[in-house]
């Protein structure tokens, strides 16, 4: 009499949690490729239109370009998190004085919002009242703007991403490198090899697994990234900044191209699924 | 050993140093909001800006005080603490099935959690806004609160799974003979061992929920249900930027993550990492 009902408990217990991702992420998803082929009025929508709204955002420059955008912020900022998540990573693993007061300062930006993230940098980069452009008189440099220069923008929106996301890959780094067995280095130490053959032959590739789960998360949330491009430039100057992620947004809800915002969700969606399989499978590597 | 002594002296205050510089620079710009908010409106626009005050002030913490947001600051703590307990009931069954069954369709079931995981908020946006306003959801604290448990569910159910792994299941075992169900073994038994679980849980789901923006700048537009995050943005356009008021804002709406940061930090790097681990 049991038997017959265990088999029926786990289900129940897990219901609750299908529902919630079928009704609140799945269904979604399927309704936006239906949106995707259909014509859009005023939040109504209309005709099948088959893959027209995907051409009228292939043949458009502005769409091109946002792809690109993404992809320079994406790697800029991925790249630098890395190297500077690593840097601190190897540094906070030697025994320093302070070094979990170090670690708690550089984990400070990683718990402020992508909003108030925005709002720090602006004003700490005004160029009327703000701190570095006064730094930079003083140095006996021009004032500098960089949030009204197209080709700096970019650059103060990776370096605000930078400050905010390094600490995630410098945890997760710092407790691989705490994890890598002390008599691989004895060995080495025996031997006398430099610490540069040291580093590249034996921690780099025990951190391999570690960096690639890294890579890959980061590359998710920069790639999908609203907020902090939103409120900090607003995807100026000139477009400079227009990301996929905030193209979309403003699409959808300044534009209100319900048809063609779709499209580009889901054509967002797809490079997150790729992007998703390679978490997948260098999880499967790491176990 | 004089040279061996010197060169590890060297690297030491080398690495002590560039620790210290890095610490600091990552601190300065909340430091210098945290400036900003304590000055008087004249000596905020002033040209070379100063790093202490000459004097100092809370007008803009008062005026934030009587402005819309700690309205805000409501919502946003309603919408959180609603995240937390959906999230935390519907992932602590879920990972318990996961934790202690064996049946057909689990993995299924877990590649979906992961996978609607990692698909990402931007893209459902517009099908979310659309078919929330169908159903009469925007402006409301429930639509926020299902959508944010949906985002949270997948990460709280691998953290909850680890933690009821290290209860050893004869501890459900003899909570059964004793006369309890399957689920009062687990309610009464399995959870109350699992409690760090469950506040590393709360604190990750309440740092997301207090810190979402674009879902809560999308699926509200009525002034009294606006969250923390849009308050602050709106604090831009609607005011003209007041950066002294602004400043404050902004300081009080990281009090709340950053109390908990100091206080559980631990549990807090550990919630916030361990989805990126777990497969």
């Amino acid at each position: 009499m049991r038997a017959a009902r265990i088999p029926f408990t786990p289900y129940l217990l897990i219901l609750p949690a299908i529902v919630l991702v079928f009704v609140v992420a799945l269904y979604p998803m399927a309704y936006a490729l239906h949106l995707s082929v259909h014509t859009s009025e005023l939040m109504t929508t209309g005709a099948f239109v088959g893959l027209a709204n995907y051409r009228a955002l292939l043949s458009d420059p502005g769409t091109l370009w946002s792809f690109a955008a993404s992809v320079i912020f994406v790697a800029g900022s991925v790249g630098l998190a890395i190297l500077f998540g690593l840097s601190l990573a190897l540094l906070l693993n030697e025994k320093v004085r302070f070094r979990t007061a170090f670690r708690a300062s550089i984990l400070v930006p990683w718990i402020v919002s992508q909003v108030v993230a925005a709002m720090v940098w602006r004003w700490l980069l005004n160029a009327d009242y703000g701190p570095v452009a006064s730094g930079l008189l003083n140095l006996g440099l021009p004032r500098l703007d960089p949030l009204s220069e197209p080709r700096l923008a970019m650059w103060v929106l990776i370096l605000a991403n930078v400050w905010r996301s390094v600490a995630f890959p410098m945890v997760l780094l710092l407790a691989a490198l705490q994890g890598i067995p002390e008599n691989l280095y004895r060995a080495a130490r025996v031997d006398g090899i430099p610490w540069s053959m040291t580093f590249r032959h034996i921690t780099l590739p025990m951190l391999r697994p570690t960096l690639l789960v890294c890579v890959v998360i980061l590359s998710l949330s920069d790639f999908n990234i609203v907020a902090l491009p939103l409120v900090l430039t607003g995807g100026g100057p000139l477009d400079a900044t227009d990301l996929a992620s905030l193209r979309l947004y403003r699409e959808a809800f300044s534009d209100y191209q319900i048809g063609t915002a779709s499209a580009l969700a889901i054509l967002l969606f797809l490079v997150n699924a790729v992007l998703t399989a390679a978490y997948l499978r260098s999880m499967r590597a790491r176990t | 050993m004089t040279i061996t002594f010197s060169v590890r002296w060297v690297k030491y205050s080398l690495t002590f140093l560039v620790l210290a510089g890095v610490a600091i620079l990552m601190l300065t710009p909340v430091v210098w909001i945290l400036v900003t908010s304590l000055k008087p409106e004249a000596e905020i626009y002033r040209f070379p800006p100063q790093w202490i005050p000459l004097q100092f002030t809370l007008d803009n913490y008062k005026a934030v005080l009587q402005s819309s947001m700690p309205m805000y600051f409501v919502n946003s703590i309603v919408v959180a603490v609603g995240t937390i307990v959906l999230t935390l009931f519907i992932a602590m069954h879920a990972g318990y099935a996961v934790s202690r069954f064996q049946f057909r369709g689990k993995n299924v079931f877990l590649f979906l959690l992961m996978a609607s995981h990692m698909m990402p908020g931007v893209a459902s946006l517009v099908p979310t806004y659309l078919l929330a306003g169908k159903l009469g959801l925007l402006d409301t604290y429930a639509v926020l609160i299902l959508v944010y448990s949906m985002w949270q569910t997948p990460l709280v159910v691998w953290l909850i799974q680890g933690f009821l792994e290290s209860v050893p299941a004869t501890l459900d075992q003899a909570a059964m003979i004793d006369g309890y169900s399957r689920l009062g073994a687990f309610y009464r038994v399995v959870l109350p061992l699992s409690k760090p679980g469950l506040a590393a849980s709360a604190i990750v789901v309440f740092v997301y929920a207090w810190n979402e923006f674009i879902m809560a700048l999308t699926l509200t537009s009525a002034d009294n249900m606006r969250l923390a995050q849009v308050g602050l943005k709106y604090y831009i356009s609607q005011y003209g930027i007041q950066w002294g008021e602004l400043a404050a804002a902004v300081i009080l709406s990281i009090v709340p993550v950053l109390i908990l940061f100091v206080l559980l930090q631990r549990w807090f790097v550990y919630g916030l990492t361990s989805g990126a681990l777990k497969g």
